[in-house]
């Protein structure tokens, strides 16, 4: 028996046309507000990235990390914190607010209230100096970024798929990596993020939604009292990206100092979330690589013992297909070969009966559970309406269940080995 | 023959925990959750990395393992007479996994359909492992893959490059992993030596949550697990106060530390430095461990946490970045307190933290920051609970040690100032003191 009710998002339109989705929930003893600014992989990525960091420096009324640190203490260690995502070509800001449930703080009922008032605090009204981010904590958060930027190498399998990504797609968007680029810091101005910013409030969509043991009516009347910033233009971001023609496959090789190669496949397919079949393509990349019946799991770590992580993963709005593996520098060929294998094996649609079903039921579960991942399904129902889909749990479940072989099989010959990135000593 | 069942609640919380010992001794828990979708399950042994000498249940001799023996049980385990546990989760659409921690063993699965057929999965394949000689020789590869993954990622490398610095002779200094040399001392026999000593009712706990029914619940494991028939514990003999007669050796620690300094030179961006102070003969288990443990992280945090002066002062003078930690945690008698993260001037944040080291002792906590303290780790548990996974593992560590997790929303409001005001007294002795350096090549 489906919870129907538990899933559908209240939808209303606050002052300013601005969509705020509300899903009440007993479940939680939270209440979780994230508040989405859209926005293009564009030459601003830099700047986006940066602006959260300045924001969290301080409100006017909280103008330093401490004063903003003791806030969220006085909240009962509310969080209230902005960053970036990047998802294909489109770059958003999130701005998030979790506090404690007033009905399990014996009378403090009132957490919500303030920690809603200190959300908005930050998004739009930074303490400023003289109408600019103040010198001093741009300065810091400028270096702070610039060096974050930098230790992406401290993380291997991250820095060795960010390598082949830009291997890859060095004409695309996509190619930037979330967090901006050192050579832009250097150069960016005080009075262009403060403009920036200004920008965001005026011009990038925005999308409101609060999960929680909350009355919707209610919180729709506190939302449109404190979130109610006027109107606003929105600028239309970027279709879904348009699939890049297959050419010929490069090799990449990278030398470090490490003890464990990274080898990464990156593959094309012709399915993303508006054109071919996204839904096989799910299931070809779930027999594949996605857990621990998969082939590759079996093949290559369970059979070789040639690594101890080997998975692969979809980009779904430009139709990529990774596949990430840690292995031995001298077992490269052997891991290399045994990867291709498997998708070779796909391709003539050799596939068992345990593989489809593992794959199967795997998926189905993690989407019942997705029911009680409220942060997840957030971002789910955003970033599909950002696809022009609305998302539908149930249907998609369906949908999914109802893939057959032939097109696993098609989504496999569908796939082009674009770039190999190897990083070993 | 129905349980007994003793019944735990938190009337604040709105949570509430069952727990019903097994005919063999087994202890299990379950916890409620209406309306969630997921159902989780773990199955949990109070043994890790420093359970490396012990003497087995009715035996006189004491046994010394290999680095990495519990860990690699862990893998062990997976191989079944069917076929790997997770492919059979996985026909079953579950998430299964396993973590072995300096204390712990923890199997694990959540599944949002049938529950019952990976429940009995889970307790089946725990409760009956199979030592192949061939499969454990296969494991090795494997695991010397997660080894050198490990040893490629810094802040892995700082943290045990510390415990090892730290520690002249206590087991907190092994690594969990072992290493690649000492595991291939493992073989089929140290493996089994450990499973009949360590995997016993008595130092195991079940811990189910989900939408499910009590007795539903109960019955079942009654019916699956071996424990629910009381001539099934060949281990627990008649000695059932403690954890079914395991004798722990842990050695004598000596009060310096086994090296001043660690440095490691890495593929990087930014320097690493990871303060550690160790301190022998800490409680080793209930109301006093709990205590120390809560005293202590509001002493760390007050002094050097995200609202104190000190970490302002450090954060603006660029010293340490937003992933500077404190911590601290206790295991088989001794404690470990560690401070760092990455920073741009290693000589400058050594040199400013050695000085608030020195200075602790006279530091004055304020009143209005210590209330603020509790409020946030009241707000942190109160969050937790949003979590079958959290309640189910700390549930379940808790009880390990003699405490109850729900006691420990009582016990944050009966931390008091002046104990915290003491122990930063004696916190930073600078002969229990190391330091471990990660800097970048070149």
């Amino acid at each position: 028996m489906d919870p129907v009710k538990d899933l559908e998002f209240h939808r209303t339109l606050l002052p300013g046309d601005v969509q705020l989705s509300i899903l009440p929930t007993r479940k939680l003893k939270t209440v979780q507000v994230s508040v989405y600014f859209g926005g293009n992989l564009d030459e601003q990525f830099t700047s986006r990235a940066l602006l959260p960091q300045l924001l969290n420096r301080g409100t006017q009324k909280f103008s330093t990390l401490q004063a903003m640190q003791k806030q969220r203490e006085e909240l009962y260690g509310a969080f209230v914190s902005g960053g970036v995502a990047k998802f294909g070509e489109w770059h958003y800001l999130t701005f998030r607010l979790e506090c404690v449930n007033g009905r399990f703080l014996p009378g403090d009922d009132d957490v919500f209230r303030e920690g809603l008032q200190f959300l908005r605090d930050l998004i739009f009204d930074p303490c400023l100096s003289d109408g600019l981010f103040r010198e001093e904590e741009f300065e810091q958060e400028k270096s702070n970024l610039t060096r974050q930027i930098e230790s992406l190498i401290d993380q291997k399998d991250y820095y060795a798929f960010e390598r082949l990504v830009q291997s890859m797609c060095p004409m695309e968007p996509y190619r930037r990596y979330e967090h901006g680029s050192t050579e832009d810091l250097e150069s960016l101005s005080r009075l262009a993020l403060t403009q920036y910013w200004q920008e965001v409030l005026t011009h990038a969509p925005r999308e409101i939604y609060l999960v929680g043991d909350v009355d919707p009516q209610r919180a729709t009347a506190l939302f449109s009292e404190i979130f109610s910033e006027g109107q606003h233009a929105p600028e239309i971001l970027w279709p879904p990206p348009v699939l890049e023609e297959p050419r010929e496959f490069q090799e990449v090789r990278e030398s470090m100092d490490v003890n464990q190669a990274k080898l990464c496949l990156g593959y094309r397919s012709k399915s993303t979330y508006s054109e071919g079949d996204l839904a096989a393509q799910i299931l070809m990349d779930g027999i594949l690589g996605s857990h621990s019946q998969s082939k590759l799991f079996q093949n290559v770590r369970e059979k070789e013992s040639l690594a101890y992580s080997v998975h692969s993963v979809l980009e779904k709005t430009k139709g990529l297909l990774f596949i990430l593996a840690g292995v031995a520098s001298e077992k490269v060929p052997q891991a290399t070969e045994i990867i291709q294998k498997q998708i070779e094996d796909l391709q003539n649609g050799e596939i068992t009966e345990a593989e489809l079903t593992a794959t199967r039921e795997s998926i189905d579960n993690q989407l019942v559970l997705l029911e009680d991942n409220f942060n997840a399904l957030v971002d789910i129902d955003f970033r599909w309406r950002l696809n022009g889909r609305p998302f539908q749990l149930r249907e998609y479940r369906q949908e999914l269940r109802e893939v057959t072989r032939d097109r696993i099989q098609q989504a496999a010959r569908d796939l082009w080995l674009d770039t190999v990135y190897l990083l070993d000593k | 023959m129905s349980l007994s069942i003793e019944r735990v609640s938190n009337e604040t919380l709105g949570e509430q925990v069952v727990r019903a010992e097994l005919p063999g001794g087994l202890p299990v828990f379950f916890c409620p959750k209406p309306d969630f979708r997921k159902k989780y399950a773990c199955y949990s042994t109070f043994f890790g990395s420093v359970d490396s000498q012990f003497i087995p249940p009715q035996q006189k001799e004491t046994i010394k393992v290999p680095d990495g023996i519990a860990h690699f049980l862990e893998h062990t385990l997976f191989e079944t007479e069917k076929g790997n546990v997770s492919d059979l989760f996985a026909e079953n659409g579950a998430y299964n996994n396993a973590a072995t921690s300096f204390a712990t063993t923890t199997y694990l699965f959540a599944s949002g359909e049938r529950f019952f057929e990976n429940l009995k999965l889970l307790i089946d394949f725990v409760e009956n492992p199979v030592f192949d000689p061939e499969k454990v020789e296969k494991e090795k590869g494997i695991i010397e893959q997660e080894i050198k993954m490990y040893d490629d990622e810094p802040d892995w490398v700082a943290y045990m490059g510390m415990l090892d610095s730290l520690f002249q002779e206590h087991p907190l200094k092994i690594d969990i992993l072992g290493s690649v040399d000492s595991i291939q001392t493992i073989d089929s026999q140290t493996l089994h030596d450990c499973y009949r000593t360590f995997y016993t009712p008595k130092n195991m706990a079940l811990f189910i949550t989900g939408d499910l029914q009590e007795e539903e619940v109960l019955e079942f494991v009654e019916k699956t697990s071996k424990y629910g028939s009381s001539n099934s514990a060949p281990h627990s003999g008649e000695s059932s106060a403690d954890q079914g007669g395991i004798v722990r050796i842990y050695p004598e620690e000596p009060t310096p530390v086994a090296r001043e300094l660690f440095e490691s030179r890495m593929a990087v961006g930014l320097p690493q430095i990871l303060f550690g102070f160790k301190e022998p003969n800490v409680p080793q288990s209930g109301s006093e461990k709990l205590q120390l443990d809560m005293v202590t992280k509001f002493a760390l945090d007050l002094l050097l946490g995200r609202s104190s002066n000190h970490f302002l002062d450090l954060y603006s003078r660029q010293l340490v970045l937003d992933d500077f930690s404190v911590s601290w945690m206790s295991y088989a008698g001794v404690g470990v307190l560690s401070v760092g993260g990455e920073t741009p001037d290693p000589d400058g944040m050594m040199q400013a933290l050695e000085k608030i080291f020195d200075e602790a002792k006279n530091f004055t906590l304020s009143e209005d920051d210590f209330r603020r303290a509790k409020k946030k780790y009241m707000g942190g548990m109160t969050r937790a609970f949003n979590s079958l996974e959290y309640i189910a593992s700390n549930y379940t560590y808790y009880r390990f040690y003699g405490l109850d997790l729900f006691s420990v929303l009582d016990e944050i409001q009966k931390v008091d100032q002046d104990a915290v005001q003491d122990r930063l007294k004696t916190l930073f002795k600078p002969e229990r003191r190391t330091v471990s350096k990660i800097l970048p090549l070149g």
